[in-house]
C-alpha cells in the first residue's frame, strides 16, 4: 500500500497555442461550448461541434489516449445511460432482447447523448490538459474578482485551491514515511479484519494530522515572513495579459457558438 | 548475526521516465557488535540502503540475507527481521502519536505479541535507557521539546530489543548539546550488544565513535574502512562533497609545516594531547619556530 504517484489534475506540459492562451479565455471557452454543444438538432449541427472538438484537440498537441482516459470515470454512466435509452425510449421496433424492445427512436437517442457527453468532457479535459493549476486558478481568481463587492471571496478562494494541489504530493510523501515508520515497528496494514485495519491506521493518520497542521503553521509564518496580507494590493510576477490572439480566440468560439445557433434556429441543424 | 548484502542494486519506478537508480552493486557484509557509520552526500542511496536491512524495500537484483534469513524471499517473515533489526527514521519524533508516551513507546513491543508484564518492563527500560524519567509515562508526547520527543521516539524502537539498531541522522535539526547527547547515548549502545549503524552526512558525528564508516556516492559503496584509514585518503572526500573533521584537517595542515605529530589524530581530544605533547618534547616541536 504506498500513496507515491498520487497526483491531481492531468496537465500536460506543451507550449501549443491552446497552452499559450489566457486561463480566462480558456475558462470562458469551456462554458460557451457547454453550451453550444446542447444546441444541435439534426446532422449538420453535430457534425460542426464534433469537428470543431476535433479541431481543438488537435490544436492542443495533446496525446488522444490522454482525453480518452479521462472518459474512464463517465463510461459505467454511458453504459447505463446508453441502456435505459435504447429500450425505454417508445418507437418503432429495431430488435428484441427478451422482454425488452429496442426502438429506432432509442438509439437516435443513444447518438446523441453519448456524442454530447464525450464532447462534453474531451472539451473539459482540455482545459485542464493544457492549463497548468497555478495558471487555472490565476485566471479563476481574476475571473472571480468583480463578485468581490457581493462577498465573493475570489483572492482567498484562489489561494486555497492553489495551497492544496501544492500540498498534495508532501502530504502523500509524509504518510507515506510514517507508514514505513510504523512497519519498521511491527505495524501491518495488510492483514487482520477489516475493524483492525481501520485500527491500523490510527498510528498513521494522528502524525499525519500533527503533520498538516505543523506544515500550516510554517506555512504562515513564513508568508508573513514575506509581507503577505492578503489580495488587496498585492502585485504579481506573471500577470495574465489578454493579448489579441486571446481576443482572436473569443471571436472564433463566439462565432461557432452564433453558427449552431443560426443552425438550429434555421432548421437545418 | 551479520547484515550480508550480495551484488544489491535498486530501481524506484522501473520504465518509467521518473526511473532512478538507487543503489548499484552494492555488496558489503556488516558484522555483529561494531559501530558502522553510513555517510555520503544527499542522494547518494544512504536511506534506500538501510530500509533494505529490514526488508521495507526489496532489491530490484540481488539479495541482502540478515542472520541468513533471504529479505527478498517471500517466505522470510519480515515482522521477525524487524523486530531483530530496529529502524529509526529520520526525525523520528513526527511519527509519534499515543496519547501517553507509555502507550506510544509500547506499540512495538504490543505487536510483537508480548505479555502485558513483558511490555510495561521493555518500556519502562527503553525510557531509562534514553534517560527520561519514569514520572513521564502517562504524559503526552505532543507537549515534550525537540530533544525530548525524539528520546521518546527512540525509546519506542528500543523497547523492541533489537540486535541491530540503524538510525538516520538522528542529530538532524538538534543543537550541538543535543547532538552530543544523543549521539553520546548512541555510542553505548555497542557495548550492550547491539549493532550500531548510523547514517549521517556529516564525518564529524562519526567520525569519534565508528568502528568502520561506509562512504556512499552514487549508489555505490565508494569506500570502506576505520575512520582514520578514510581520512589519509581526504582528497577523495572532498571530491564528492565531504568533508573531514577539523581536527584532522589542522593536524594535517600542522605536518606541513614540519611538526611531527602521530598518524591517527581524529579527534579535537587527541588533537590536543599530541599538540601539547609536541610543544613539550625537546626536539619534537615545530621546526618553524
Amino acid at each position: 500500500m504506498s500513496f507515491q504517484g498520487v497526483t491531481i489534475g492531468q496537465y500536460f506540459p506543451g507550449d501549443s497555442l491552446l497552452h499559450r492562451l489566457d486561463p480566462r479565455v480558456k475558462i470562458t471557452g469551456v462554458l460557451i461550448l457547454s453550451v453550444a454543444i446542447f444546441l444541435p438538432r439534426a446532422w449538420p449541427g453535430y457534425l460542426a461541434a464534433i469537428l470543431f472538438t476535433l479541431f481543438l484537440v488537435a490544436l492542443g498537441r495533446v496525446p488522444l489516449r490522454l482525453i480518452l482516459r479521462g472518459m474512464r470515470p463517465i463510461l459505467i454512466f454511458l453504459l447505463i445511460t446508453a441502456a435505459f435509452n435504447l429500450f425505454l425510449t417508445p418507437g418503432d421496433p429495431l430488435f428484441r432482447l427478451g422482454p425488452l424492445t429496442a426502438t429506432r427512436e432509442g438509439l437516435v437517442l443513444v447518438g446523441v447523448t453519448t456524442t454530447r457527453l464525450v464532447l462534453l468532457v474531451t472539451v473539459a479535459s482540455l482545459l485542464t490538459l493544457t492549463t497548468s493549476p497555478i495558471r487555472l486558478t490565476d485566471g479563476l481568481e481574476r475571473m472571480l474578482r468583480p463578485l468581490q463587492p457581493i462577498g465573493v471571496p475570489a483572492h482567498e478562494l484562489a489561494l486555497m485551491m492553489t495551497i492544496a494541489l501544492r500540498f498534495i504530493p508532501t502530504l502523500a510523501e509524509e504518510a507515506d514515511r510514517i507508514m514505513r515508520a510504523q512497519q519498521a515497528r511491527g505495524a501491518s496494514f495488510s492483514t487482520g479484519s477489516l475493524m483492525a485495519r481501520v485500527r491500523s491506521l490510527v498510528p498513521v493518520l494522528v502524525p499525519l494530522f500533527v503533520a498538516s497542521f505543523r506544515r500550516a503553521d510554517e506555512l504562515a509564518t513564513a508568508m508573513e515572513a514575506r509581507g503577505y496580507r492578503g489580495g488587496d494590493g498585492r502585485t504579481r510576477m506573471h500577470e495574465l495579459v489578454f493579448t489579441a490572439r486571446d481576443g482572436a480566440a473569443l471571436v472564433v468560439l463566439v462565432g461557432f457558438l452564433a453558427l449552431l445557433l443560426g443552425l438550429r434556429l434555421t432548421g437545418a441543424g | 548475526m551479520p547484515i550480508v548484502f550480495e551484488a544489491v542494486s535498486h530501481v524506484y519506478q522501473p520504465g518509467t521516465p521518473f526511473e532512478w537508480r538507487a543503489l548499484e552493486d552494492v555488496s558489503v557484509t556488516i558484522p555483529d557488535g561494531e559501530f558502522w557509520g553510513i555517510i555520503g552526500p544527499t542522494g547518494s542511496g544512504k536511506s534506500t540502503l538501510i530500509q533494505h536491512m529490514n526488508g521495507l524495500l526489496r532489491p530490484t537484483s540481488g539479495r541482502v540475507l540478515v542472520d541468513g534469513m533471504d529479505l527478498a524471499d517471500r517466505r522470510t517473515d519480515l515482522r521477525k527481521v524487524r523486530q531483530r533489526v530496529g529502524l529509526v527514521f529520520q526525525y523520528p519524533e513526527h511519527q509519534l502519536f499515543g496519547e501517553t508516551i507509555f502507550e506510544d513507546v509500547a506499540f512495538g513491543p504490543r505487536n510483537m505479541k508480548l505479555d502485558p508484564a513483558e511490555v510495561e518492563r521493555r518500556v519502562m527500560r527503553a525510557l531509562e535507557r534514553v534517560g527520561l524519567p519514569a514520572e513521564m509515562r502517562d504524559r503526552s508526547p505532543f507537549g515534550l521539546s525537540g530533544g525530548q520527543a525524539r528520546r521518546v521516539a527512540l525509546a519506542g524502537v528500543l523497547a523492541m530489543e533489537p540486535r541491530v539498531l540503524i538510525l538516520d541522522e538522528p542529530t538532524a535539526g538538534l543543537d550541538p548539546q543535543g547532538r552530543a547527547e544523543i549521539l553520546d547515548l548512541v555510542g553505548t549502545f555497542p557495548a550492550l550488544g547491539m549493532t550500531v549503524i548510523l547514517v549521517s552526512h556529516s564525518m564529524d558525528d562519526v567520525a569519534e565513535r565508528a568502528d568502520r564508516v561506509l562512504v556512499m556516492h552514487g549508489g555505490r559503496v565508494h569506500m570502506v574502512g576505520t575512520p582514520r584509514e578514510l581520512f589519509s585518503r581526504r582528497d577523495e572526500l572532498e571530491a564528492i562533497g565531504l568533508g573531514v573533521p577539523a581536527a584532522v584537517v589542522l593536524a594535517d595542515q600542522l605536518r606541513a609545516r614540519g611538526w611531527r605529530l602521530p598518524p591517527d589524530i581524529v579527534t579535537l581530544d587527541q588533537a590536543v594531547a599530541a599538540i601539547k605533547a609536541a610543544l613539550k618534547g625537546p626536539g619534537k616541536g615545530a621546526d618553524s619556530r
